[in-house]
């Protein structure tokens, strides 16, 4: 069956916290969250694009309404879940929430906070990528390409950095 | 201090949203074509292995381009990349659009690490209006001059 937006409401569901019970500490929440069928269907659903980082995002965001200053947050487990399923996500989306999460520092929400940090520490594993398009002006390659020419320099943009020059070799 | 797993020049990368893997398509080794050429897409990418100590600071990988036809006054285009990590590897990847060649011989694509070169990736042009044809070796035309020579150069 494949899980839609509204199904990602098993994560908030009793059912789902009676399968976890008590545990007491963020590792080994993280260790059973990540064996439970309901974080293993929301990343199916994710890589199947049944559920979007959007939706997700959306869904955190409609918990965290629930958020009263002094009460323990009831949906922590939810949260934790969401940060479970994203440990192993390259995406910049996952990156933000998990380093967000894990830097706030609200007593009402400390395990899903500290299920962030302990998702974070295995993260590491996980190979970052950066990638960086370099347009180049078709007259100004074309010219710096021909042998006849001197130095020439110029530069394009790419994002937010100058990504080209010509270099004199020493 | 970072070291190098690989280093490959490629018209195209992909890497898969939730498994991390990544897929490298059409490594590019030999380019032959009538010149004037134009490689439309090539993408360069870099594998690094971080140490512990390496966590937060500061890297720069440059894929330096070697500015071909002009050995007796070498240059290059530098595209430098700066990156800090917390991960045991980081991968780099150096997108190019429309590489013009106007001329056969090796194009020697370098990657630095923090200004010191560290690997090369080849890719030979051959002239296809010269007799020049990938795999033939026996005749003088065959064997396409040194482009950005790096021992003249280091």
């Amino acid at each position: 069956m494949t899980m839609t937006a509204r199904d990602l409401q098993q994560l908030v569901s009793d059912d789902f916290a009676v399968s976890v019970g008590f545990l007491s500490t963020p590792e080994s929440l993280r260790r059973f969250l990540l064996q439970s069928k309901e974080v293993a269907a929301v990343k199916e659903a994710l890589r199947q694009e049944a559920i979007t980082e959007s939706t997700l995002r959306g869904f955190v965001s409609s918990l965290l309404r629930d958020m009263r200053c002094g009460e323990r947050f009831a949906h922590q487990l939810a949260v934790a879940a969401v940060a479970v399923v994203l440990e192993t996500r390259a995406t910049d989306f996952a990156d933000e929430f998990l380093h967000d999460l894990s830097r706030l520092g609200l007593a009402e929400m400390s395990m899903c906070i500290r299920v962030a940090r302990e998702c974070l520490k295995h993260r590491v594993n996980v190979a970052q990528n950066k990638t960086k398009v370099l347009r180049l002006p078709d007259d100004g390659f074309s010219r710096a390409w021909s042998p006849s020419e001197p130095q020439i320099s110029f530069k394009c943009n790419a994002g937010q950095t100058t990504v080209s020059r010509v270099c004199e070799v020493a | 201090m970072a070291t190098l797993e690989y280093f490959v020049v490629a018209e195209s990368v992909s890497t898969d949203r939730e498994t991390n893997n990544v897929s490298v398509f059409n490594i590019l080794e030999d380019v032959s074509g009538k010149l004037p050429l134009e490689i439309p897409r090539l993408v360069a990418v870099s594998a690094w292995n971080m140490a512990p100590e390496d966590r937060d600071k500061d890297f720069q990988v440059t894929l330096r381009i070697p500015q071909p036809w002009n050995e007796t006054d070498p240059k290059y285009f530098d595209f430098p990349i700066n990156f800090t990590t917390e991960r045991r590897r980081h991968r780099v990847s150096h997108r190019l659009e429309a590489l013009q060649i106007k001329e056969p011989g090796e194009l020697r694509l370098q990657i630095l690490l923090n200004g010191q070169p560290v690997a090369t990736h080849v890719i030979t042009i051959h002239d296809r209006e010269s007799s020049v044809q990938v795999g033939v070796s026996d005749t003088e035309t065959a064997q396409p001059p040194m482009i950005g020579n790096e021992a003249s150069r280091e």
